[in-house]
Formats: structure tokens, sequence, C-alpha cells
């Protein structure tokens, strides 16, 4: 019992954390973020707290101090502003917030009653480990732990944070933040949908049903990822006809970039955000290009020199040779679309993506030119990665287990590019302009 | 935990947790695993402790796997096939 009391504080407290420095009254003030509403703001909040805390991450402090400011700064802010937010938020807004409380805990709950780290987590978790001691990343330098030095950090540095933030001191707890960006992925994903309430709950909770793993929760990193596409999805689909705001493009390109902070196949991520950002607009072409080129090659300085040059970007060329087999070239190819097809059936969304697919194509109600770039770059992607790790770095075809581990995790990351053009497509239907 | 990390079998849990919690160790003490698991150490390692260059933790080891090591050694305790051994220098 003790244990869901825990969960329940938890949520108040993120809940808290996240509703500054953006809150429904200032947001109004601020005009290119007018008519945000109240989960969207939660969700700029978030990635404004991930950018703070990663920046914070580069120096040693005490992260539970910053935690506490940032507490008693949102709650002077919202207590301020109680009235207005009261009399601005829809009875719909309301009855989310109770949905989102209740699958937070119930989802919660299904992964503390569950303390078992998977093989990664017991990797992560080291990393974990240095920022709840309130250390900063350039001590995983030094640190004598196995941990795997040219991954980034900062989705450990999240699992560290909100662990100590815990009254129960287990690290199990530090994972509840995962499933409370998860869950608020999923709420502005379905609330996008102009149709009835109802219909908007059963589509919340057949994405749950359909993506949430409890796998991918004990430890790994994907279900942020995913969650982190997700919100981002939605952002550029929100923010797009604003690119031409200069501020606007600026943090959009650094919410995007910090997905190459989670995993090193965010740094892919972040280049389709780039990509599609690039070829939404005319204006600022070049800076696009500048500031993207900067914060990735930023990430590879401050990640070699975490790895001390460990190599960041290793790659065993004698096994180029290899690939110049024609029948190594052909049977990679046939265990690639093996395994994306069975990766389809572990990740079931995807087979929802790939009927609303071919209906999109039958009754051509979208403009799809977003949905087949990604296609098309998630593709080659996937194939690289395949071959990198299969033919590059792995001299033994018998590990096929590895490689289809690696493509079940990395579909269910690109999963969140598309889920958005479920809701696009439903929309199309209703004649309402999907924001 | 025990059910699930092993005691004196796959990570060692039940057999770690002994060794810190019984033993009070100064400093973080680094694990050997003969089955092919992830890392023991997060379970109680402590960052602000350095570690230790004189004992080892060995999980599933038999006498030959010690011998393996090729190190001089004094077993400080053992249960099963688990051991704290300290390192001795020449």
């Amino acid at each position: 019992m003790i244990e869901i009391f825990n969960i329940i504080g938890q949520f108040l407290i993120i809940f808290l954390l996240f509703n500054f420095p953006l809150n429904l009254k200032n947001i109004k003030k601020i005009k290119i973020f007018d008519n945000l509403d109240f989960f969207e703001i939660l969700s700029v909040n978030l990635f404004i707290f991930l950018f703070v805390f990663l920046i914070i991450s580069f120096f040693s402090t005490n992260y539970s101090y910053i935690i506490l400011i940032i507490l008693f700064l949102s709650l002077i802010l919202n207590f301020n502003s109680l009235n207005y937010i009261s009399n601005s938020i829809s009875i719909n807004d309301l009855r989310f917030i109770f949905i989102f409380f209740l699958s937070f805990l119930v989802l919660s709950v299904s992964i503390v009653s569950n303390l078992f780290l998977e093989w990664d987590g017991q990797v992560w978790i080291n990393k974990a480990i240095n920022f709840y001691d309130n250390k900063s990343v350039f001590n995983l330098k030094i640190l004598e732990i196995d941990i795997i030095k040219n991954y980034p950090h900062l989705g450990s540095l999240l699992w560290g944070i909100f662990w100590k933030l815990s009254i129960i001191n287990h690290e199990v707890f530090g994972r509840v933040i995962y499933v409370f960006i998860y869950v608020l992925s999923i709420v502005i994903t379905v609330r996008k949908l102009r149709y009835q309430w109802w219909l908007q709950y059963i589509f919340f909770f057949s994405f749950i049903f359909f993506t949430f793993d409890l796998y991918l929760f004990s430890g790994y990193q994907e279900s942020l990822m995913f969650s982190m596409i997700l919100i981002l999805m939605h952002l550029f689909f929100r923010f797009k006809n604003k690119f031409n705001n200069f501020f606007i493009l600026l943090i959009s390109l650094v919410f995007f970039s910090l997905l190459s902070w989670v995993k090193n196949e965010g740094v892919v991520y972040f280049l389709i955000f780039t990509a599609l950002t690039f070829l939404h607009i005319k204006n600022y072409r070049i800076l696009i290009v500048f500031i993207s080129v900067t914060l990735i090659l930023a990430r590879y300085a401050i990640l070699n020199e975490i790895s001390s040059n460990e190599g960041v970007l290793s790659i065993n060329f004698k096994n180029y040779l290899n690939f110049l087999d024609l029948n190594q070239i052909l049977l990679t190819i046939v265990l690639f679309f093996k395994y994306l097809i069975i990766s389809f059936f572990k990740n079931t969304i995807w087979l929802f993506i790939i009927a609303f697919l071919i209906l999109s194509l039958l009754v051509k109600k979208n403009n799809l030119q977003v949905f087949y770039f990604i296609t098309f770059v998630s593709i080659f992607f996937l194939l690289g990665i395949y071959l990198n790790y299969y033919v590059l770095e792995r001299d033994n075809l018998k590990n096929e287990w590895f490689i289809s581990v690696t493509l079940s995790r990395l579909t269910y990351h690109i999963s969140a590019f598309y889920i958005p053009f479920i809701i696009i497509f439903i929309n199309s239907f209703n004649k309402v302009k999907f924001k | 935990m025990i059910s699930k990390y092993g005691d004196c079998t796959k990570q060692g849990y039940g057999f770690i947790r002994k060794i810190y919690l019984e033993k009070k160790t100064d400093n973080n003490i680094k694990v050997y695993k003969k089955e092919n698991y992830p890392s023991s150490n997060f379970f109680f390692y402590n960052s602000y402790k350095m570690l230790s260059d004189k004992y080892l933790i060995l999980i599933n080891y038999t006498p030959l796997d010690i011998k393996k090591l090729n190190v001089k050694y004094q077993i400080l305790y053992k249960e099963k096939q688990c051991y704290l051994i300290k390192l001795i220098n020449d």
C-alpha cells in the first residue's frame, strides 16, 4: 500500500514540475504559444525540463535542490493563476487529467510490482546511480563500474533524479517518470481526434493496449524514445506553420536534438525531424543545417570526452570486405525482411499503421508526403543499422537473436512517427484540420 | 529479488547483499560471475566510494575457475560456489 501512496506522491510532484515555467495563464502572453491546451503545455514544459537538466548534468550538483526550487516556483506560479486556470480548464480536460492519473497509477503499479531489470536495464542503471549520487556526466568517465560510456545519458539522468525524489529508496520508483511521459504522449495524440470524447478514450486505451510493453519499461530506454518521438511529432504538426519564427524554429531544433541524448539511434530520429523541418520551410534553411550540425557535433564531442576516445564512431572497416560477398548480401536482405515482419507482429501497433496506410491509399484522403518521407528514411535506417550490426560489426551470422531484438526495438521507436497519421486519417473524414 | 537475480546463481544478488550488509565493506567490490549475465555491481555500488583492488566477489565459481584467474588469494567467506576472496600481493 505504501508503494501506491508513493506513486501518487510522485505523480503530484511530476505534475507540478511540468506545470512550470508555462501554464494556461502566462502562455496567453506569449503570442507564438497561444492556443496550446493544458496537455500541450505540459509537453512543452517537459522538454524545457529535459533540456535544462541535460545542461545541468554537465556540472556536479545536487539535482534534488534544483527540483525543490522548481517545485516551489511552480507552486507560487500556479497558486497565483489558480482562478484563471480553473476557469479556463474544460470538463474534457479534467476528464483527461483523471484518466491520465488513473492510467499512470495502474501502469506504474504494474512496473513497481515487477522489480526485475532486464538485461540492458542492468547496464543503464549504472548511469542512473551516478546521477542518483548527484554526480555530473563527466564522472561517468572515472566510474569504476560496467557502463557503456559512449551511450548518451538523458534517460538514466531522469531515472536517477526521480529515484532520488522517491520517499521509498528503490530504483524502480525512478522509472515511473517514463510512465508519466508515455501516458502524456498518448494523451496529447488522441486529444487531436476531432470526434466525441468517448472515441478519444477508445483510441487512448487502444494505443496503450497495443504499445505498452512491460518488458520495455524494465530499464530499457525504448519507451522514453517512443514517447518523446510521439510528443515531438505532435509538436511538429502543431508548430510547423510557425517555423518561420526564428525562436520557434530554434527551440524546436533543440527539442528534436534531445532524442540524440537518449540513445545513439536518436541521432537519426533527430535528423528525420530536421529534414522534415528543412523541407517544410523556405527561410532559414542554411541556419537549420548549421544549428543541427552544431548540436550533433557538440553531442559527439561531449560523448567522446566521457568515453575517453574509446570510439563513438568506431567501425570495423575490415568487415566491409565481407559485405562485398553477394551471397551474404542476399542472405542479409532476406533475414532483414524476415525479422522486420516478425517485429511488426511483436509491435502490434504496426498492423494498425499498415492497415491505415493501405486504407489511406485506397480512399486518397491524405496528403501523405511526410508519411512517405518517414517510410523511406526508416527503411534505409533500419537496413543501415541491420547491416552495420550484422555485417560490419558482427562477424557471426548465427547471431540472429541479436538483430531480431534490435529490429524489434527500432520498429517500436519508429511506430511513434506513424501513429499521428492514424489520427490525421480519421480526422480527414470529419473535415476538421489537424493543427 | 533473490528469486529474480539469484542467490548464488545468475547475478548472485543474495550473496552480494550478504557481503555488503554483513561484512560491512568500506569500498565497492568487483564482482566476477561465471554465468553470462550483466554486471552485478549496481546492486550496492556507491559512486562516492572507491573500487577495492584487494577483494573480489566470485559468483558460481568452481575451485578450477578460481585457479584460472591466476591470482594469489585467501578465501574470506564461502557459500556454495560463491566466494569473497582477498587478493595477496607477492
